[in-house]
């Protein structure tokens, strides 16, 4: 009954005091939020907190939730908005990343690169897994104006009229950050496009 | 998307890519769900509360702590206030019931039915008459009627006696069914049969009424009938209530 119920229906359902449909609205969206939240911060134990947050919020806010709004919408706003406040903070704390270069030359590797591993070292050898972790890096090195407009277009399937209300800026704004966000990517792995190629 | 060029083979591997990543997605940690769905529980709760109809919320407030105190405070206030109030008619009544007395002055004989209580002074007299009355012979109670086999019992009960306006009726029924009153005939030529303590007590009781009212010749008619019934009863008990109004009379005094 309630797992053919579209997300509206069910937050208004929840918000008549059936725990069932926030139940099922959890288990629909806590996996995409949750990966959402990763790309966007990098770290999976701040992503856990973040995703923890976000779904209290909408609980929170459940009562003032108006059935003409996109419920993805609304919960989407409120985690980019937890993630953007959350690098805030971390550009605020400089603490060293692990995908930060250890010194100004552009030569020089990550730390990614120097942890030692047996599990990193034998992921190394797949070639699907080390072009992931070169985009991934990739995704980590756009601006974040740009990641989050790349991640909800290209990983979340949006349209760039829900990106520019979920970011809160016009839709032509949100087509310019994504094609100066793929252009960035295409320099970034221009040395990986004969894998790209190949790969399956 | 409209801003790219589809035909791009770069982008296009590249998107290949990211798209098998999304294939990668990582599942969240269960274990923050169980504090989620309790702060959910809680929260539909609160919001199936404030979306109730207005008489569930009311009642909802009705049942919280302090407005079950008002409520009992209100209600011991409430029995407080019906209390005194029933004392007070309570206290009043005694006044009342003697007025009833005067407006009613022939409701000395009551038949059946509920009487109106008997005030304290004629009470007293019921009680002394009572205390008298002779040996082996059982106390008759103030409303009991005349022996029923007698007409002037059936006469006895008839009611509508204290709604009678007219005054001074006397007596209502005498032996023989003959109508007893001031102005009747004398019945002492009769044979008399054994006075009926009843009949005497009653006469009494008028003709001590009818003093009391200054209405001499009607109460010394009454203790003549009252002399003629019998004469130790009349030394005994109407001669000194009747002293200031009626004289002896001469049967009485030949005895």
């Amino acid at each position: 009954m309630f797992n053919d119920q579209a997300d509206e229906d069910l937050m208004v359902m929840y918000q008549k005091g059936e725990v069932r449909a926030f139940e099922v609205l959890l288990s629909r969206h806590r996996k995409p939020v949750f990966n959402f939240i990763l790309r966007f911060v990098g770290d999976r134990e701040t992503a856990e907190d973040l995703l923890q947050e976000a779904f209290m919020r909408v609980i929170k806010g459940a009562e003032a939730y108006k059935r003409q709004a996109k419920f993805t919408t609304w919960l989407y706003t409120i985690a980019r908005n937890l993630c953007v406040d959350q690098t805030r903070r971390r550009k605020h704390r400089k603490h060293a990343s692990l995908d930060a270069p250890m010194d100004t030359s552009e030569e020089s590797g990550t730390l990614m690169d120097v942890i030692p591993g047996n599990e990193m070292a034998s992921d190394r050898k797949s070639v699907n897994k080390q072009l992931h972790e070169q985009m991934q890096r990739a995704i980590g090195a756009l601006s974040e104006d740009q990641r989050e407009v790349f991640l909800m277009r290209e990983f979340l399937d949006m349209p760039f009229k829900q990106i520019a209300d979920v970011v809160g800026v016009p839709e032509n704004t949100v087509k310019s950050r994504m094609r100066y966000a793929l252009e960035k990517l295409r320099l970034e792995l221009d040395e990986y496009k004969d894998l790209a190629k190949v790969a399956p | 998307m409209a801003d790219e060029d589809p035909d791009d083979p770069q982008l296009n591997a590249l998107r290949a890519v990211w798209l098998s990543m999304r294939d990668s997605d990582e599942d969240p940690p269960d274990s923050g769900v169980s504090a989620l769905m309790a702060a959910a529980r809680s929260q539909a709760s609160m919001m199936a509360a404030a979306k109730a109809p207005w008489w569930k919320r009311m009642f909802e407030q009705l049942r919280r702590p302090p407005v079950l105190a008002l409520a009992s405070l209100v209600v011991v206030i409430g029995i407080g206030v019906v209390l005194a109030s029933h004392h007070d008619a309570i206290e009043k009544a005694p006044t009342t019931a003697p007025m009833l007395e005067k407006e009613l002055p022939h409701a000395n004989v009551d038949v059946g039915g509920a009487a109106p209580p008997a005030p304290p002074e004629r009470a007293k007299d019921d009680e002394v008459h009572d205390k008298k009355a002779p040996d082996g012979e059982p106390q008759v109670h103030r409303h009991l009627t005349a022996p029923a086999h007698t007409s002037a019992g059936r006469a006895a009960t008839t009611p509508s006696v204290q709604s009678d306006p007219r005054p001074e009726p006397a007596f209502q029924a005498g032996e023989g069914g003959q109508a007893l009153d001031a102005n009747a005939p004398k019945t002492e030529t009769a044979t008399p049969a054994p006075p009926s303590r009843v009949l005497v007590d009653q006469l009494a009781a008028q003709a001590k009424k009818a003093a009391q009212r200054g209405d001499c010749e009607n109460a010394k008619a009454i203790a003549t009938r009252i002399a003629g019934q019998d004469a130790a009863y009349y030394r005994d008990h109407v001669a000194h209530d009747l002293a200031g109004c009626v004289s002896p009379p001469a049967a009485v005094d030949a005895r």
